[in-house]
């Protein structure tokens, strides 16, 4: 048998704003590690 | 100015209503949205997404002390998602992430993300809610986030998977739940990083933090503009890389599949421009439009055509070829005359049903009428009612029992269809129009009614 929660109390958008919490944190990390390549980057054509 | 006819279809928003007034639609700003409607005047947003055609323009022609009376360009014609096309959806999600973007470098938002707040002006789509904007708060994550992808990016998914989906769109006018749409794709798409984060993520912290015994407000997470920008333009990216189903169609390939001669499908041609020649519609209909190879005759000679069929294949194929060329006056629509788009919503006028908004000086029947009396086994009177109801001149072909596509209809059904003659369909069609006139096609054995005269108004 199949239990379902019942949302009886539903908070509509609670889970969706934290998620956006979440994927600040992503898009912080992810343009930390673009920056990185950049630099990278550069710095190899720099020396070519 | 104010009036009592709201539309049913506004009452939701307290910052403001739309009613009509002599043929005109007018916005109501009400005191709840007066700021936001200020903002969206002198930041500018409002004059540069009007340039851009991504928002219908308006005019204000009333001011009080905290509210306004703006009137709207006229939208002829609306459609609603359940009867779009994939890409139409498609067109429609990114449509509302551009206005988005574009909202955020003016210091506003949008508080919501439904897909009824896009109306297609042809194969354009345009936002019609300016009662959507609202100013943007400092690190203040998108209101309309869970919305979005419970109206576009979810549907999209799931059409891909099976075009079944769609009839959700009309039973779910709220959007398709999250946690539906996370159970119903298949696990690969987890591996699809876009496809994990905001379908099945989403769904899952929807689940854990929906049923909460809290009552105090938990604290807003803080997205910073540049993250919530980089965020849209990831699911712009991947809803724009979304290819539409490979569907199997019943009539896509009709015009390649048919009992045509190219002379007579000319021919063909012809008698249609002939006959919306004397006509000069203002507005036709060409039910059973396939791609619409008629519908670009009817628009030579009508200012809109309303092409509706039952096959997504045929109205995705008409709309990608109508929106390379900006068409603004030809209306792809899905529909089903089995069993049409309802009244839905409150009252069940929210959202007004496909008869309630078909009215047209002339409406197309070519090739259809033999498939509602075989395929839908609908009674002659009712095929003739159907065009009486629509419009006052209506062109219907009749296909005979000997050719090759009746005959393919029967191939597994028993043939009880006797009745199926010129003479019974011409007499159905006369107890709703005054006139009606057997037009033969030359080399086909096809003959088209023309019928004129109908009761119906326009």
């Amino acid at each position: 048998m199949t239990v379902f929660t019942v949302l009886a109390y539903i908070d509509a958008g609670t889970g969706s704003m934290l998620l956006q919490g979440v994927i600040a944190v992503l898009c912080t990390v992810v343009l930390f590690f673009r920056q990185i390549r950049h630099w990278l980057t550069g710095q190899i054509q720099r020396k070519k | 100015m104010s009036s009592g006819n709201y539309l049913e279809s506004s009452f939701r928003d307290p910052a403001g209503r739309v009613f009509s007034e002599a043929g005109e639609f007018y916005r109501e700003v009400s005191p709840a949205g007066w700021s936001d409607y200020c903002l969206l005047q002198q930041s500018g947003l409002a004059r540069e997404l009007i340039r851009n055609g991504l928002l219908v323009p308006f005019e204000e022609i009333g001011r009080g002390p905290e509210n306004a009376v703006l009137l709207l360009r006229k939208l002829s014609w609306i459609s609603y998602p359940y009867e779009w096309c994939f890409e139409q959806l498609r067109d429609a999600a990114l449509l509302t992430l551009e206005v988005l973007r574009t909202s955020l470098g003016h210091g506003m938002t949008l508080k919501d993300a439904s897909a009824y707040n896009i109306a297609f002006h042809g194969a354009m789509p345009v936002f019609i809610d300016h009662g959507s904007f609202t100013a943007y708060r400092e690190n203040a994550p998108w209101q309309g986030y869970r919305q979005f992808v419970m109206h576009f990016l979810g549907p999209l998914l799931l059409l891909r998977r099976d075009d079944r989906f769609r009839s959700m769109l009309r039973s779910d006018l709220d959007g398709i739940d999250l946690d539906f749409i996370s159970r119903n794709l298949p696990r690969i798409g987890y591996l699809r990083f876009p496809e994990l984060l905001h379908v099945h993520l989403h769904a899952r912290f929807q689940r854990k933090y929906s049923d909460s015994h809290r009552t105090d407000a938990p604290k807003e997470p803080r997205i910073g503009k540049s993250q919530l920008l980089w965020m849209i333009g990831e699911l712009h990216r991947f809803i724009a890389s979304l290819k539409p189903p490979r569907l199997r169609t019943e009539w896509g390939d009709y015009y390649t599949d048919n009992n045509y001669s190219t002379e007579s499908f000319i021919a063909k041609k012809a008698l249609v421009g002939d006959f919306l020649g004397a006509i000069m519609p203002e507005r036709v209909i060409d039910l059973g439009a396939n791609r619409g190879e008629f519908t670009l005759v009817a628009a030579r000679y009508a200012d809109e055509v309303i092409s509706a069929d039952i096959d997504p294949a045929a109205i995705g194929a008409l709309y990608a070829a109508l929106r390379e060329k900006k068409n603004t006056s030809i209306h792809p629509m899905i529909q089903d005359l089995n069993n049409p788009s309802p009244g839905l919503g409150i009252f069940n006028r929210e959202r007004s049903s496909f008869f309630d908004r078909a009215r047209a000086d002339a409406v197309l029947g070519l090739a259809l009428a033999h498939h509602l009396r075989v395929g839908g086994n609908w009674p002659l009177e009712r095929i003739a009612e159907l065009f009486g109801r629509i419009a006052p001149n209506a062109l219907v072909e009749f296909v005979p029992r000997e050719d090759g596509q009746f005959r393919r209809l029967l191939r597994s059904r028993p043939d009880i269809y006797s009745d199926w003659t010129l003479p019974n369909l011409t007499n159905c069609l006369k107890k709703h129009f005054r006139s009606v006139e057997p037009a033969p096609i030359p080399g086909s054995g096809r003959v088209l009614l023309r019928a004129s005269g109908g009761r119906c108004n326009p």
